[in-house]
């Protein structure tokens, strides 16, 4: 069994790569830097870690890139997983470039045949799906929720490295946790979604208590949370943002770029609520009707 | 100093036609600059405004290039100057091969201090370039910034991942992916768009940056639309009470 290399920025999400590497038919081994007992949870995981020591101060995560790809390139530049996070994505860019290893982000479906790597990722804002294929090793960054986790019985063991992380030439000198809310929609079973049409601040409030009324929550399109700030980030749905895949998807003046419709396209019903008939939501929807937000929160106020 | 502003040139997706093989069709697209390149646009004149840098704006691409509507369209967003890389195969280039290339071409300007991204191309959105260009070029290299301070020989950036905002120190030069909420993009003026068409723009091929061109190590094999999933689309107008409680009825089923 070939060894997969995987690398993450927490240990928590090695969990999925290690299920990953063992459903491709690999043996999980995880590079990591960090304190120790972060190792040894990796190890839960049935991987076996290459650790790094820790993070010295000053420094930030994606410095250990620069250790990461000696291993690597010790390993003979084989087939390494991550995962769709910013830091995953700048550590692999880094490691792509030194270890001349291609890198294909937001990875939804892999498969390993020989030397050959296969993957599908979305393109054009999610208008299309890009299937790939790449000859000897390659830097596969896995979309969350690709691999499903397993159980797992074996335990792995660390082997210390050569390597230790240094700090970069990017000094961290702060760091403050952000006051707005993160929430993940991703179990969410009934998502009310609002786009630009909902109008206001209130009627997004409106929104909101209808779907906790439910017992579901509320989403948005990209520029209700960037644009207007109406609603936390962590509330878009689509190519940059969550993905939901509710029983009920109510969408109110959700027009249905395809940038947004990627991020609930497998929900269960799909409802579209908009004042005009021609808007694309209307032509992938279960049921859709031609109205305002005002009157469209006063009939769902009613449920 | 000069600061750099990189972008691409691409097909709108919302002009894609999907043929009965379900490939896209984009002959009937109009051509954009990339959305999220338009935040690193506004952040490199904000920046250029501020210390009187100059900005310079950059691209790799195809015919594209020449387009001189889009020309104006980026060059009425404050960069002084347009440099093009021109080349068949860049349209459908890789993240690898675009960074090699745009990192070859910054080789080739003067007094570069600053590149700036944006946070993914609009249509590949695999949010490489701008990390492996600054691993080519050698210089720091950060993403995911929402803010940025140019102060001497450093910027000193906030970046915002997940739930937390780090605040950086960058020494220059330095290569930075901006995030797409870090700005609102503005809208050229017609004066703005008509002094650009004065601004020069200067077409360069591989030779000129000294660029030598080489396979790529990711093969396309198939580029489709993704299956839609069979829907009723019962489409219900009015808003008169049989209508609407017919509405409601169809969404208490589900619940």
């Amino acid at each position: 069994m070939a060894d997969i290399l995987l690398f993450a920025d927490t240990p928590s999400a090695y969990e999925e790569l290690a299920c990953a590497a063992r459903a491709l038919g690999g043996n999980p081994v995880a590079l990591y830097a960090g304190p120790r007992s972060g190792a040894e949870q990796i190890t839960g995981y049935g991987a076996n870690v290459l650790y790094f020591g820790e993070i010295p101060a000053g420094a930030i995560p994606e410095d250990a890139a620069v250790a990461y790809a000696e291993a690597i390139k010790r390993a003979g530049a084989p087939l390494v997983l991550s995962r769709a996070s910013k830091r995953d994505a700048l550590m692999a860019g880094r490691i792509g470039i030194r270890c001349d290893m291609p890198v294909l982000n937001d990875v939804s479906a892999v498969s390993v045949d020989g030397d050959t790597v296969q993957v599908e990722h979305m393109v054009f804002g999610g208008a299309a799906k890009r299937t790939e294929l790449v000859g000897g090793g390659a830097i596969v960054i896995l979309a969350a929720g690709t691999f499903p986790p397993e159980e797992v019985t074996a335990v792995g063991d660390i082997t210390d490295q050569p390597e230790k992380v240094e700090a970069g030439p990017v000094k961290l000198v702060g760091t403050e946790e952000k006051q707005e809310e993160t929430v993940d929609l991703s179990s969410a079973q009934y998502v009310i979604c609002v786009g630009r049409g909902i109008g206001s601040a209130e009627n997004v409030e409106k929104a909101k208590q209808i779907a906790h009324k439910l017992g579901g929550e509320v989403a948005c399109t990209r520029p209700i949370a960037e644009g207007e700030g109406w609603l936390a980030r962590s509330r878009y749905l689509g190519v940059s943002g969550a993905t939901v895949k509710p029983q009920v998807y109510i969408g109110i003046g959700v027009s249905g770029q395809v940038q947004h419709t990627v991020g609930m396209d497998d929900s269960a019903f799909v409802v579209s609520i908009n004042k005009d008939k021609n808007a694309p939501l209307m032509k992938h929807c279960d049921v859709g009707i031609v109205m305002d937000a005002d009157t469209a929160l006063d009939v769902l106020g009613t449920l | 100093m000069n600061i750099v502003v990189c972008y691409k040139i691409v097909p709108d997706e919302q002009d894609a036609l999907v043929q009965p093989d379900r490939t896209l069709s984009f002959d009937r697209a109009a051509l954009k600059i990339g959305d999220y390149d338009l935040n690193a646009v506004e952040a490199g004149a904000v920046l250029a405004e501020q210390t009187g840098a100059t900005l310079t704006c950059l691209t790799a691409g195809g015919d594209a290039v020449e387009d001189s509507k889009i020309k104006k369209a980026i060059l009425a967003r404050g960069p002084q100057a347009n440099v093009a890389v021109k080349d068949a195969s860049l349209t459908e280039a890789g993240s690898t091969k675009t960074a090699q290339v745009l990192a070859a071409a910054v080789k080739t300007l003067d007094d570069v201090e600053l590149v700036l991204c944006g946070e993914g191309s609009a249509d590949r959105y695999s949010q490489q370039v701008g990390v492996q260009l600054g691993e080519l070029l050698q210089w720091p290299v950060i993403n995911a910034v929402t803010a940025i301070q140019l102060d001497g020989s450093q910027a000193r950036v906030e970046r915002t991942v997940d739930n937390v905002v780090e605040t950086l120190e960058v020494p220059l030069p330095a290569v930075i992916s901006v995030a797409a909420d870090m700005n609102v993009p503005r809208i050229p003026s017609m004066k703005d768009i008509l002094g650009a068409g004065k601004k020069p723009s200067n077409i360069v091929d591989f030779a000129a940056i000294g660029y030598t061109d080489a396979p790529e190590a990711v093969e396309v094999v198939s580029t489709l639309a993704p299956e839609q999933r069979e829907r009723a689309c019962t489409i219900l107008e009015g808003s008169d009470d049989e209508t609407v409680a017919k509405f409601v009825a169809m969404i208490r089923e589900q619940l």
